[in-house]
């Protein structure tokens, strides 16, 4: 368990340095919308990307409070519940 | 209240990216030096295109001023836009946070597109399966992209607009940019032009215009008004150049390369000479100069034999005699691009006092339609004409007149 979550944390990592975010900023309590400034193209562009990667299909929240360290959560759930 | 008439409009910035260089400095000493960057291509395999070569930007270092956010959902040709403004506000020492945002605008060119991101994503969603669409394809590809992207990074916020003219959309939006000045909706506008095409699909796409050579010798491949051409060789890259009115460059104490004294632009039957023989008188009365006064031209020569040779009957009969560059021979045609690479190369020829070779002219140069520079002539410019024709028909010219508190 410890390796996939060390796997989403390190995809969600390169995932949006390779959107141009800033790798200091990258934290678990980073506000996907408010921190990072993403918006709902990037939204999507993180979905497809979590998908490509992991197979799991996740609703990338910015418009509310959701941070990086939320949307890792939901991508765990999502792969456990698949292997379930 | 200022009379749109009176609204002059001074070249305050130069920012130029071509495969011949990546800033102002090392491209026009390229230019100069008569090399020429048209080249196999490299970036694809071309196997199977019928065209060979092209003059590429090898590998593009984007200035660090650019945000990675914008180009990570960019395509190449709006990351040469964002660069080259870069460079031109920074040449214009013109700190855009301290304008008014909707007294700024932007007039670029653009032929192509965006290719380079959407064959990725056409190559993603065809082996990934439907729901892989790039997100950023759409608003990436589209030709008003790099003014889109500009706008967001600079906070542009007035009349802009992004024209596709063929090989005269540089043109066209160098004719919108002055007016945009005259007219009283902005005091400072970013004319130019982005150009991306050499992707496969790109080149491709140009192949069935029948405008490019087929060449495989790089050497004879692109030769302006010479009997001997074979069509034109795709460029890619970017010009961006500061225009502000004069009163507000004066204000902040700017310094300036030139004046752009006129733009006029005239559309019609592609073998209708008098379309541009018009344009080309009336543009150089309204910068109220003589034929006489013209001491350089950069050319289209589009390497096709009738439209060299409809263009070069026009600039002899306006202006008998007066030698005519092409910097395209070197970095290739740039469409949304070139007029405002030749502009900017129009302005350096009058700092510096020299007429630049056209890249490939020892080659059969004396049998050319037109007078084209054949190596490097000291010689002072205190006037230049550029002109820009597109394959069905629109011309474009642009007169251009040296300002002297540069240096």
């Amino acid at each position: 368990m410890e390796q996939i979550e060390n796997d989403v944390h390190q995809a969600l990592m390169q995932i949006l340095s390779e959107m141009g975010v800033e790798p200091d900023s990258i934290a678990d309590s980073a506000m996907l919308g408010a921190d990072l400034e993403l918006d709902s193209t990037d939204a999507v562009g993180i979905g497809l990307e979590l998908k490509r990667r992991f197979n799991v299909t996740v609703k990338v929240q910015v418009k509310g409070s959701e941070t990086v360290g939320d949307l890792a959560k939901l991508v765990l759930a999502e792969i456990d519940q698949a292997s379930a | 209240m200022t009379s749109a008439g009176s609204r002059r409009a001074l070249i305050t910035g130069i920012g130029i990216i071509n495969a011949n260089g990546q800033d102002t400095a090392s491209s026009w000493q390229a230019l100069l030096d008569g090399k020429s960057a048209i080249g196999p291509i490299r970036r694809f395999d071309a196997t199977g295109l019928q065209v060979s070569l092209a003059a590429e930007i090898a590998e593009f270092h984007p200035p660090k001023q650019v945000s990675r956010r914008l180009f990570a959902k960019s395509d190449r040709f709006a990351h040469f836009a964002l660069a080259a403004t870069s460079h031109a506000l920074a040449d214009a020492d013109l700190d855009l946070t301290a304008e008014d945002p909707f007294r700024v605008g932007i007039s670029f060119g653009n032929n192509s597109g965006g290719w380079d991101i959407c064959e990725r994503g056409f190559i993603e969603y065809y082996e990934q399966g439907p729901p892989m669409i790039n997100p950023w394809q759409a608003t990436a590809w589209f030709p008003t992209a790099p003014q889109g992207f500009v706008s967001i990074q600079y906070n542009v916020r007035g009349w802009s607009k992004s024209f596709a003219t063929d090989r005269a959309s540089g043109g066209s939006a160098a004719y919108f940019g002055l007016r945009a000045l005259r007219w009283g909706h902005n005091d400072v506008m970013l004319v130019g032009g982005a150009e991306a095409p050499v992707t496969r699909l790109g080149v491709g796409a140009h192949v069935s215009t029948g405008e490019l050579s087929r060449s495989t010798e790089p050497e004879r491949a692109y030769l302006p008004y010479s009997p001997a051409a074979t069509g034109l060789v795709l460029g890619e890259g970017s010009a961006v150049l500061v225009i502000e009115e004069a009163e507000h460059a004066a204000a902040r104490g700017a310094r300036a390369y030139g004046e752009l004294l006129a733009v006029e632009q005239r559309t019609g039957p592609p073998e209708d000479g008098s379309l541009l023989e018009d344009a080309l008188r009336t543009a150089l009365d309204q910068a109220g100069k003589d034929p006489g006064e013209v001491g350089l031209i950069f050319g289209e020569g589009c390497g096709s034999a009738t439209g060299d040779l409809i263009e070069a009957r026009v600039l002899d009969r306006v202006l008998p005699g007066v030698p005519v560059t092409v910097p395209k021979a070197a970095v290739g045609h740039m469409y949304g691009a070139s007029t405002g690479t030749d502009i900017a190369f129009a302005l350096l020829s009058m700092r510096d006092g020299v007429l630049p070779p056209t890249a490939g002219a020892q080659v059969d140069g004396p049998n050319r339609y037109a007078p084209v520079t054949v190596a490097t002539v000291e010689r002072a410019v205190n006037t230049a004409v550029v002109v820009s024709r597109s394959r069905e028909g629109t011309n474009v010219v642009t007169v251009i007149g040296k300002h002297d508190n540069r240096r």
